[in-house]
């Protein structure tokens, strides 16, 4: 069974470390509105900004290049920095689209990437509602996976939202993107998307 | 409050001007995620009233000294529509009454949200009145709340408002337009869900202790139902779970 | 933005370049509007207005003032416009930014030089007019205020009721005369991309364009028009851009009062 819970609402009658839910005299409640999956006995958000955390995939783009340092936009005005290292392959440039991994958070919010790639392409970049980005991955990826190979297409998720797509069948690809954003809590999801693909398959 | 000149007789055989009994609520629908572009947002009529709340954030600060670097900050915009109002044409922007209106709902957010989550971040809530009829900062939170869950900020709890206030000589819950002219007391509040912790509370004119703990009964008894509306107003956002 | 919108825009105009949008819409087809009239009942007239995902609010009310001393005959006709901070991230307080008071008076411009109201029938008496204030609030932004902001302008007109005045007050309750609509104009509003130039641009698009040109129409005559950005347009284009505004007048009032 799911249910929808609201922020306040009681998850356990007794302390529990769980994510996603605080304790209070003794009692453990949500702090978000977010999904209860009662067999996984798990809390997942259903609404939410990013926030960095380490280890975190993201997809930016290459906002300035200094001597030392290049930023990386990530999300509205928000960067993260990486330091420049003249033994990598890859030394960026601006306006590259990159998939990259937080490092570390300093100063409490400012994310310090690491394993910088550029994404070929160029590749179409689209913004996905953050919690709504382990949806579009699935299990093991499996979702993004499964999409890829139905639409002949790449495709980058980083959990800070932004979704690099590039190959043939972009706009196939960008619809059922669309789809998971808009369907992230149902049932039955991954057979749904691929039986929206093979039929557009089939009508072109 | 103010003038007794050319009142109304306010209430007619235990109904109020609009038929309402004294404990009974006006029409409330409120709709969640109504806005694209803000993180969270609300509409909601409460009887004439009408509310738009939108969210935006945890995003950086501006300006950056703002900042707190252990928790987030909230500010919050009040603001009535120069169309709002039956009377003459508004101005547009925020006067003094606005100003202190947003101050007192930020602080009751800023009990609600759990700001140590977000470092060196700012959480905007925006309110507009589009149309008024008394109880807007009531309504407002109750908007804000909805909004503020939409756009997925963690909270303790939620958090409605209402309003009582004294009418020819009776407590009434959820005072409009008319009532709150001609009215001997008013008294806004906002409580926790759970708890019913009081976040906001301010009150004029006159009433007694027993008056007050009768209207603090009334506005929790409401409570139930307004607390009901606003989560039947974030599951609508998921149907088909 | 800057990164972002930089990439975005380098998409648009490619794919402009083939004749495509990335919304799939024709180079010259608006997004859908849709009106809804008459929403509040504090205001003399209203109206709320989206255009794709774009979503503003006009409420009108009336007063009664002293007429201008260089027309003592007529009343005034005020359109203003908000760009509330709800609407856009980008969208910053304090006061009326220059773009947020282009687009009221280009609005304004339109409905005046439309003479869609008839000032001299808001005459009271000696030293006594009617004078309606549209307010239009932009509550979600995505691209093309001001044909947005003409339509919701223009709706709450039509929907406006005039309250009696009587003895020297007005009465708010007796709201029983319909302010007479003479002329109903439309714009539209094009951007110009390299040489492509497309109607309707969303927020994406107005980002990356190089020229912006307002028409506003009755149908038959153009009665204002606003270039703006620092691109250019040919007087070639111009001319052909009028023939289209003019010719989607039709559809886009047809909308109206709904």
């Amino acid at each position: 069974m799911k249910k929808i819970v609201l922020p306040g609402d009681e998850m356990y009658d007794k302390p529990v470390r769980a994510n996603h839910t605080y304790v209070e005299g003794g009692r453990t409640f949500s702090k978000v509105l977010g999904i209860y999956n009662e067999e996984k006995d798990e809390l997942v958000p259903l609404e939410g900004a990013w926030h960095p955390r380490v280890g975190n995939s993201i997809v930016g783009i290459v906002a300035s290049v200094d001597r030392s340092t290049s930023s990386i936009e990530l999300r509205h005005s928000s960067y993260g920095i990486l330091i420049n290292d003249r033994m990598s392959r890859y030394s960026p440039r601006k306006g590259d689209i990159v998939e990259s991994v937080v490092k570390s958070i300093e100063r409490k919010s400012v994310p310090v990437m690491d394993r910088v790639r550029p994404i070929d392409g160029p590749p179409l970049l689209i913004y996905v509602k953050p919690a709504k980005v382990p949806r579009l991955l699935g299990r093991n990826d499996s979702m993004v996976k499964q999409i890829e190979e139905l639409t002949d297409t790449r495709i980058v998720a980083g959990l800070n939202g932004f979704v690099a797509v590039s190959g043939r069948g972009i706009n196939m690809a960008v619809a059922s993107i669309r789809k998971i954003e808009s369907e992230a809590h149902t049932y039955g999801l991954t057979d749904r998307i691929r039986e929206m693909l093979i039929s557009m398959k089939n009508d072109s | 409050m103010a003038s007794k000149i050319n009142k109304p007789k306010l209430m007619h055989n235990g109904k109020r001007l609009d038929g309402r009994m004294p404990d009974e609520l006006r029409k409330i629908r409120i709709e969640a995620g109504v806005l694209k572009n803000a993180n969270g947002s609300a509409y909601l009529e409460w009887g004439k009233n009408r509310i738009i709340a939108a969210i935006y954030g945890p995003r950086d600060v501006v300006p950056k000294h703002f900042a707190d670097p252990n928790a987030a900050i909230i500010k919050c915009r009040y603001s009535m529509a120069p169309f709002s109002s039956l009377e003459e044409h508004g101005r547009a922007g925020q006067n003094r009454r606005a100003i202190e209106i947003s101050k007192v709902i930020k602080e009751v957010f800023e009990n609600a949200v759990i700001l140590e989550e977000f470092p060196n971040s700012e959480i905007d809530i925006f309110l507009e009145v589009l149309q008024s009829d008394g109880s807007t900062r009531a309504a407002c939170i109750n908007a804000a709340a909805v909004a503020l869950a939409s756009a997925g900020i963690p909270m303790k709890d939620m958090v409605y408002g209402v309003s009582v206030g004294k009418v020819d000589g009776e407590i009434c819950v959820d005072v409009d337009m008319i009532e709150d002219n001609y009215s001997e007391a008013d008294m806004p509040m906002a409580i926790s869900h759970r708890d019913n912790r009081i976040l906001l509370l301010q009150m004029d004119g006159e009433m007694d202790s027993s008056e007050i703990r009768k209207g603090f009964d009334m506005a929790v008894a409401a409570g139930e139902k307004i607390k009901s509306l606003q989560r039947e107003a974030l599951l609508q956002m998921y149907k088909g779970v | 933005m800057g990164g972002i919108n930089e990439l975005k825009g380098a998409y648009i105009r490619s794919a402009l370049n083939e004749g495509k949008r990335l919304d799939s819409r024709e180079v010259f087809e608006m997004r859908e509007i849709k009106v809804e009239s008459d929403i509040l009942s504090n205001a003399e007239g209203s109206a709320r207005v989206k255009l794709g995902d774009t979503d503003v609010i006009a409420g009108l009310k009336v007063v009664v003032e002293e007429p201008h001393s260089d027309t003592p005959k007529e009343g005034n006709l005020v359109v203003s416009a908000e760009l509330l901070q709800m609407a856009s991230a980008d969208f910053e307080s304090g006061p009326p930014s220059p773009a947020a008071i282009e687009l009221a008076r280009v609005v304004d411009r339109g409905i005046r030089a439309g003479n869609c109201v008839n000032l001299e029938r808001l005459f009271i008496e000696d030293g006594k007019v009617y004078s309606l204030y549209v307010d239009i609030y932009v509550l979600d932004y995505d691209g093309n205020l001001f044909d947005a902001c003409t339509v919701a302008a223009m709706s709450a007109l039509m929907n406006a009721r005039l309250p009696k005045y009587a003895n020297g007050e007005l009465d708010r309750k007796d709201r029983n005369t319909q302010l007479e609509i003479q002329n109903v104009v439309t714009s539209t509003t094009f951007g110009k991309f390299g040489d492509n130039i497309v109607l309707d641009m969303n927020a994406d698009e107005e980002q990356a364009a190089d020229a912006r040109i307002t028409i506003t129409t009755d149908g038959k005559t153009v009665r204002a028009m606003q270039k703006g950005l620092k691109g250019h347009f040919t007087i070639d284009e111009v001319e052909r851009l009028i023939g289209i505004s003019i010719k989607k007048n039709a559809d886009i009032s047809s909308r109206m009062g709904k």
